[in-house]
């Protein structure tokens, strides 16, 4: 799985990190806990709930199943202006 | 009619209201514009030596292109522009540009107002400050979110 980062979330990981996942298709929420567990230094921001996940252009909920998508992106808050 | 355009490098405000200008219809007796400007300086007073707009390769356009549209169906305006850099901005350089055209102010003006409170929260974009102290992620104030909510 490719996971896409933006924003604060690139500081310490840069923006795209691959996550082999053992236990296939997971759910988005099951995806930050694996990233968090592998990634402890970012564990606060990918788990919060004001980062969005976004699968091919689409934001979706926790209960998202991976099932055939490659790429997966998280994205905090925005800010333009 | 309205535009919503993502900047990878420099643009010229006044270069931009000249373009606009060519392309208002008769009916239109009133243009607002607003420029915002890298500062030099954070909110906490240390030095900014260049602000970096990260963005989405194509939610960003799309946030852009539904803020646009949106100000053009709500307000009496006959115009609507969004120009937004992305990259890296030196202080002094416009990050944002937004024109509305429309046949009285009252409208260009609400409309002008209405894109900036829209794009400082909701644009697809993430900004750091990078300066001599290292580098923040800026993310939408408190302020930024009542002013917001001032439109719902």
């Amino acid at each position: 799985m490719n996971v896409r980062l933006y924003g604060q979330l690139t500081t310490v990981l840069g923006e795209e990190v691959r996550l082999e996942l053992a236990d296939a298709p997971c759910s988005i929420g099951e995806l930050r806990a694996a990233l968090a567990e592998r990634h402890p230094e970012v564990a606060g921001d990918i788990l919060s709930p004001r980062v969005r996940a976004c699968v091919g252009d689409t934001i979706v909920g926790e209960d998202y199943v991976l099932d055939g998508a490659d790429t997966v992106e998280f994205l905090p808050p925005v800010s333009g202006g | 009619m309205w535009r919503g355009r993502l900047s990878p490098h420099s643009f010229d405000p006044a270069a931009e209201l000249a373009e606009l200008g060519k392309q208002v219809d008769v009916d239109s007796g009133a243009v607002v514009t607003f420029t915002g400007l890298a500062r030099g300086r954070s909110a906490a007073g240390g030095e900014v030596r260049t602000l970096f707009l990260q963005h989405h390769p194509r939610l960003t356009q799309r946030s852009l292109d539904e803020i646009a549209a949106a100000a053009f169906e709500r307000f009496a305006v006959t115009a609507i522009e969004v120009v937004h850099r992305a990259g890296t901005i030196a202080p002094g350089e416009a990050i944002v540009w937004v024109a509305a055209a429309a046949a009285h102010r009252r409208a260009a003006f609400d409309a002008a107002d209405y894109l900036m409170d829209r794009l400082k929260t909701e644009a697809m974009f993430w900004k750091r400050e990078d300066g001599p102290d290292g580098s923040t992620w800026i993310e939408p104030t408190g302020q930024d979110h009542l002013e917001r909510a001032r439109w719902e």
